[in-house]
This record gives structure tokens, sequence and C-alpha cells, in this order.
């Protein structure tokens, strides 16, 4: 019984671990064309992500936008939507937070962040219910919709940054947060901070509600057999309308968690693309909320530890971008490790 | 000494983990016969099959084709040693012509252009050799099942197929495409080539095949002429022991009124056929049995009450109230239940395992869930009750739906539908794809539904089941009603011709 668990628990993850092995050797090759030894860059790298608490505190860090971003990709997704949208929804979200942080004043300081992260989800919300309703209504993919109101979002961000909000200078940034609006640091000077505990209780919260309640149950029946749902009584329509909903608002404290643990306020275009590198790490974390967690680790630390190592090693940081892209190309072609692989190692045993 | 099997399979085995799917195979089939392969669902004739045409890789055993031993590791070497295979599913590309269907990975010509015009003629010929109409310019999509499965035996003959096998061949088709069905496959026999069909239809097998070998639990039980058994001894032979084909009904006892439909006129979707006007009503104690060829407007009929459909006219009532535009999650908790027709697309999830699907519609109830969250020892209580009860094989809760075989499957969702004590069932084909074992099972629980005081509309195309069940008939045609009676009033041939269409005392003319 616990073996047979095992067992199916190995399958769910191999494709994973596979096509992050295919990426390290593959960058292997890379490291080797530009003159350097691989083994010497990967440790270095290592030691760059994990080597002491405070690279631990980087890496944790940098993986903290992907916790959220995964989490919000994958209810979308268990309920058969691909929101590519998050990206956006976290711009609104972080605007939110931010105006937030520095309208109010003089109040306690739990109240001040919660009250901030309850501007980003709700404003990450009102962002995908347009997608949301056309979706149901009339049927306008959410691939279309979500991705343009990206957009929308940027300009929408920009407007606001410049024209209203602004911090009188150079940089296109509003005004800074009131000090008690900040979410607190955990391993000062790091930036780490209490987003990062929020990201993983709201992954634990989000694997609760889809294997133990009704709710995640009937999200996940739409999700791969709406049909069946409807037959069942699970108005499809409803589940949907309501996932995307969900979505936008862990988009939105996604952003919330930028603005008020990292910047202190909202930056123009601050984002590298949190909003779709997320989209990776849900599918390397399998769309599973526990899986999502060490996925996003695993992309801070390459982050972190790539530019660690280009201090050490002759190899340039993008060397983690680049792979970071390999494991997405992999994880893509999860179909073949799935079921090649699998006839072929069955294949072997006979 | 002139070659006279076409095929002979010897202690054929293929596990499945745990699972004995074929567990010692044997089969001998004769060049020029008609052979039939009959098995509960379940029994390994799917797995053997496979094997057969490189599908699957057996395990153990020996495959000899035409004399020679054989192991196929892709159906594409199966079809050039002269083997096709109609499956149950048709594997065509519906937006494709017909003949552009036949010639799909067979095409002719040089490079990267067609030569249609050989294909034609060659496809004309076969054709016609064989008595078979087909319009070959026709798009695929506008056909019915039955030319659809034409098609697919015309696309094996073009490859050159000499033995042809097909799995559950009968199952979409209508009494008289049957017959006509059966006069290709004699045709084909006279012409040499050898038929093998897997089946549960014992009066198909009696009607067709020169031998029949049985197979149950993975094994061959034995093989006979033809002329040495008959349906008693086969369906002995295919359970294991004697199963009761005649059965045993008392009298209705129809109380009161459960449901009513009144003249209802439904929407129409994805351009299927809509009910337009269709009244019956349904009282606690009695099965009213709706046949009709599929397609006909019973989706639409099954839809709108379950609240799944517009309702454009008419009225529906429901133990009294008027269910238009009532959530279908409501009507189940108000004792309203369906057995589905098609499991894997409105019964089951497939991607989710034994247990989650045994919550499937009950999922939101008190029963599983206190305080907003499942409560995993209660489901599992009850999913083991119903396992027991239904006599589900199934390895554990956590398989996948999908590793069941399709009878099992079946049992998993009536054994659910009936759990809520329900006041009304809508039963669509509840044996559809199930053997024998399985199919009586299944008549004696929906029997034993009736004895008990619930409504059933039994809603199906095959005659038998709905005239050996149902109190009342009714014959659906193009979303309206062509006729409806006792079962024992009305003569199968009507309700052959109402089902085509036809008004039996105005022979001919279509309605």
């Amino acid at each position: 019984m616990n073996i047979s668990r095992l067992k199916f628990f190995l399958w769910q993850v191999l494709p994973s671990i596979l096509a992050v092995l295919c990426a390290l050797l593959i960058g292997a090759v890379i490291i080797l064309a530009i003159g350097e030894n691989p083994l010497q860059a990967y440790a270095a790298m290592f030691q760059g992500a994990f080597g002491d608490p405070s690279s631990w505190a980087e890496t944790l860090q940098r993986a903290t936008p992907y916790i959220f971003g995964g989490l919000a990709f994958l209810i979308a997704a268990r309920a058969g939507l691909f929101n590519i949208g998050i990206e956006g929804q976290m711009y609104v979200g972080a605007i939110a937070a931010a105006i937030v942080g520095f309208s109010l004043h003089h109040i306690p300081s739990f109240l001040h962040v919660t009250l901030a992260l309850i501007a980003a989800a709700f404003a990450g919300y009102v962002w995908s219910i347009v997608p949301a309703l056309l979706k149901v209504k009339s049927g306008v993919h959410e691939v279309i919709s979500t991705i343009m109101l990206n957009y929308v979002a940027y300009a929408l961000t920009a407007y606001l940054t410049v024209r209203v909000f602004h911090e009188p200078g150079a940089v296109a940034q509003t005004y800074k947060v009131d000090s008690s609006a900040i979410l607190p640091a955990l391993m000062s000077p790091n930036k780490l901070n209490a987003g990062f505990l929020l990201a993983l209780l709201l992954a634990i919260a989000i694997y609760v509600f889809l294997f133990h309640t009704p709710w995640g149950y009937n999200l996940r029946v739409t999700g791969i057999n709406p049909s069946a749902g409807l037959y069942a009584g699970i108005k499809s329509t409803r589940v949907v309308v309501w996932a995307m909903l969900m979505s936008g608002a862990i988009g939105g404290l996604m952003g919330a968690e930028r603005t008020l643990g990292i910047y202190g306020r909202f930056i123009n275009s601050f984002s590298p693309g949190y909003g779709f590198t997320a989209i990776a790490v849900a599918l390397l974390g399998q769309n599973h909320p526990l899986g999502i967690i060490p996925a996003a680790i695993l992309f801070g630390a390459l982050e972190n530890g790539a530019s660690a190592m280009s201090f050490q090693v002759n190899v340039p940081r993008e060397l983690g971008l680049i792979l970071e892209a390999l494991i997405i190309v992999f994880i893509a072609a999860e179909h073949f490790f799935r079921v090649h692989l699998r006839s072929m190692i069955k294949g072997d045993k006979e | 000494m002139a070659l006279e099997e076409a095929l002979v399979i010897k202690g054929l085995k293929k596990y499945f983990g745990h699972v004995k799917a074929n567990d010692g195979i044997d089969l001998v089939v004769p060049i020029g016969t008609i052979h039939a392969i009959v098995g509960e669902n379940g029994a390994g004739k799917s797995t053997l099959m496979k094997s057969l045409f490189g599908l699957l890789q057996p395990d153990s055993g020996e495959i000899y084709l035409w004399g020679e031993k054989v192991r196929f590791s892709s159906p594409l070497q199966a079809l050039d040693r002269g083997i096709g295979m109609v499956h149950q599913h048709f594997m065509l590309v519906e937006a494709l012509s017909v003949l552009e269907n036949i010639i799909l990975g067979a095409e002719p010509g040089k490079g990267i252009l067609l030569n249609y015009n050989d294909s034609r003629k060659t496809v004309e010929e076969i054709c016609q050799k064989y008595g078979l109409v087909l319009d070959l310019d026709a798009l695929v999509e506008n056909l019915p099942v039955g030319i659809q499965q034409r098609i697919e035996i015309v696309k094996m003959l073009y490859r050159g197929a000499r033995l042809i096998i097909l799995d559950e061949p009968s199952a979409v088709l209508t009494p008289h495409e049957i017959v006509r069905l059966f006069e290709i496959l004699r045709e084909f026999k006279k012409d040499g080539c050898t038929v093998i069909f897997i089946t549960h239809k014992l009066n198909e097998v009696m009607a067709l095949a020169d031998d029949v070998t049985v197979i149950r639990d993975g094994r061959t039980v034995g093989h006979w002429p033809i002329s040495e058994v008959n349906e008693k001894i086969l369906a002995r032979q295919m359970v294991g022991r004697d199963v009761v084909l005649d059965l045993v009904k008392d009298e209705a006892q129809p109380t009161e009124l459960v449901l009513q439909v009144q003249d209802l006129q439904t929407e129409q979707v994805n351009g299927d056929q809509k009910a337009v006007g269709l009244s019956f009503d349904i009282r606690a104690g009695e099965i009213l049995g709706i046949i009709g060829v599929a397609g006909n407007g019973q989706d639409a009929l099954i839809e709108g009450i379950l609240g799944l459909r517009k309702v454009e006219k008419g009225k529906i009532l429901y133990l009294g109230e008027n269910i238009k535009g009532v959530d279908t999650s409501h009507l189940r908790q108000k004792g309203m239940s369906c057995i589905s027709s098609d499991r894997l697309k409105t019964g089951l999830v497939g991607e989710f395992s034994v247990r989650e699907n045994a919550i499937l519609g009950y999922q939101a109830g008190k029963e599983f869930v206190s305080s907003m969250l499942f409560q995993k020892k209660r489901i599992d209580q009850y999913a083991n009750q119903l396992i027991q009860k239904f006599q589900i094989k199934t390895p554990s809760l956590e398989a996948r739906i999908t590793t069941l075989s399709g009878g099992n499957q079946q049992k998993l969702i009536i054994g659910r539908e009936l759990h809520a004590n329900p006041k009304l069932i809508i039963a669509v084909q509840p044996t559809r794809g199930v053997d024998i074992g399985a199919i009586e099972f299944i008549y004696q629980v929906l029997l034993e539904c009736r004895r008990q005081n619930t409504a059933i509309l039994l809603i199906s195309n095959e005659l038998e089941e709905v005239l050996s069940l149902s109190d009342r008939v009714s014959v659906l045609y193009q979303g309206r009603f062509m006729g409806s009676g006792a079962p024992n009033l009305l003569s199968k041939d009507d309700i052959g011709l109402m089902m085509a269409g036809i008004h039996p005392e105005k022979e001919g003319e279509p309605a």
C-alpha cells in the first residue's frame, strides 16, 4: 500500500526531475563551450544558492513571487483555465497595495498590512472579472482576454505612477508606503519577508481546499470533465468564474508582496516577468500546490546561484535564465517523458 | 499440405501488475470461417485483440498468422500481414470525405501528390464485389454510424486485409443495419476471407458464427462448432454459472405520479435532435421504456428533465412541482438520479480515483462533509460498501476509474446513483457495453427498485431490453413519439418500423 503510493508519487514527480536534469546537462554543454568546467560552475552555483543562511534567504526571497504566481496559475488550471494574465493581475495588486500603504496613516501595523493585502487581492480579483465573464457569457478564450488585460495593466499602473502618485524625481515610482505597511523582514538585511510565510500558508490552504473540500472537488471535476459535473449538479460556469477570480486575487497578493516586502513602493515595470515564469513553475510543480513550493525554490536558486556563480567562474549570470528556459522546454515535452519513457522502462524489464 | 488456419494462438499471457488480463488464451481460427469470441467485459477480449494487433506486447505465448510465428510491435506490421481491425469506436476523420478516410495512411501516388483516380477505382471495385453502397465523396460527419462502420470495413479491405476483426460491431446499429452487416460478413466468408468478431450478444453468435471461443477471467474456457452449443450453454460458460436470461417480473404496482412531461419542447444544442412535443408520465413503481435509435432526441429529453437544457415549451412536473429552471443539484437532492449512457463522458471523471468517482453528485452532501472538509473515513466506508454490494472489481479505492473494465465502471455508476434511494431513476442504456453477467445483475437491480416503488425512465436502443423490462413502451423518432403501448401489445416488427419513422399501418410512408 505504502509502496504503491510511493511509486505513484515517483511517477508524478519523475517528469519534473528529468526535465531539470536534462536542462542541467545541456547547461553543462554550454559551460563547456564557454571553456569552463561545468562541475566547478554548478558547484559555485549551488554554493551561491544554498551555501549559507544569507544565500538561502536570497533564494527564498526570489522564490516567493513564483510560489504566489504558481498557485494563481494552478487554481485556474485545475478548473480548466489557462490564466496567462497573472502578470497584469500582479501589477494592479502591487499598485493597490502601494496606494493603501501610503494613503493610510497612524494605524496599527498588522491592520495596515492586512488592509493593503486585501486591497491587492481585491484588485487582482476585479482585474479577472472581465475575462471570467467573457469566458462564460460569450465563450471568449481566457488566453486572449487575460493577455490583453496585461497591457491594460501596464498602461494603467504606468499612468497612476507617473501622473497621479508620482514621487518627485527621475524614477517612475510612487510615494513610499508608511513603515506600518511594510511586511516584516525575516532575515534582515535580506529582503526575505513575511510574504514568504504567507505564500507557504496559502499553498497549504489551497492544497486542503482542492483535495479535501467539496468546492475544490467541484473545481477539479469541472477542469477535467465538465459534462460529468453538470450531470452531477455542478454548475461549471459558476465554478469557472470563481476559479478565475481566485486566481486573479492570488495574482494580486503576489504583487503586494513585492510592494510591501521588497520595494516599499510601486515601481513602474518592476517585474522581470514574474507572472509568466510562474506558469513554468506551476507546470514544473505538476500543478500541485505542494509541488509548486520546491519548483519555485528551484527557480529562485537558479537565479540567485547564477549571479553568485558569475563572480567566481567566468560564466555569465544569464546561465540561470538559460537553465530556466531549458526546464520550460523540457517540461513542455512532458508528454514524451510520461508516455515514451514509461514504455521504454517497462520494455527494458521484459 | 494446404494451410488451414488463418490464426493460431497458444498460451497467450499478458499481466498488468497483479491483474492477469490474459492468463492462457488459446485460439484456433480456420481460414474462411466466421469465428466468434465471447466473454464478459473484463474477461480479456480487448487485451487479446490488442496483443494480436500489435498495440500491446504479450508477456508470453505464441501467435501464428497464416502458419508463421509473428510478434507485432505496431499495428502497421499487423496491417501489412493482412489483419484488419474495426474498433468499437471508429477511427475516422469526420471532416474528410469517405474516399479520403479509406485511403488514409495508405495514400497512393508518387511523392507528395495523391493519386485519387487509382484509389477511387480500387475502392469502387471493392464496394461492388461485396455489394457495399457508399457515396465516396460524402463527408463522414454527415453519415450515420452504420455507414461509418461500413467505411471502416472498406478501409480494411482496401489495405488488403484477409483476416478481419470486429470489436462489438453491432453495438451501434439498428436491427436492420445488423442484418445488413451480417450479410456483408457472409460475403467475405464466401470470398475466402476470415472474420473474427467479438461480442457478448449470444443471439448474434448463433446467427452468424461457424465456431465460437469462450473466454472467462483471461483464459480460454473452450471452443465449439456452433452446431454443438446454444445460447444457454454459452451463457453458462461465459459466466461460470447458470444465468437467468428470462426475467421474472411481477405485475407493476404503480402508485403516485412522479414525473409528468407535457408537450415538452427543448432547445437544440450543437445541431442535435431536440424534443418536439413529448408528453408522458411515470408513476412510482413502474418502468417506462423509451426506445429509439440513438440521436433521435434522447439527449434533449434527458437534459430537459435534469435541468441541463432550456425548455422552450411545455411543462415538466416532478413530484407535483414545476421544475422548469430548477438546478440539477436541487433535483438530485429531491431524489432524481441518472444512470447516463456515456460513462466516461457524463457519468465518471476519468482522471479521478474510484473513491472520488463514488461520491460524484454527493460531494456537497452532509453525509461526507463536516466542518467543510471531506470525512475520509465515512467516504471509504461508503465506497467499500458500494464495491461489495455491487460486486465491483477494483484493485483499490485509489485506482483510477479508467483502469476498471466497462462493466465495473457501470456498476459503480449504478450503485452510486441508487445510493440515496432515488424516487426517479433515468436509466439511459444502462447495459451499454456491459457483459451478460453484469446485464443480468443490472436488470435485477432495476426490477428491485421498481418493487421498492421507484419510478424508472428507461431510455435505450436495445429492443430486447426495453421490451423485457418496461411496463409501457414509447417509440422515439426525431424528437417525438411514433407510438406507445404495453410491451406485449406491440410487435417487434412494428417497433422496428416506428424506430425508422414508419407508421406500421401505413407502411412505406415516412412520417
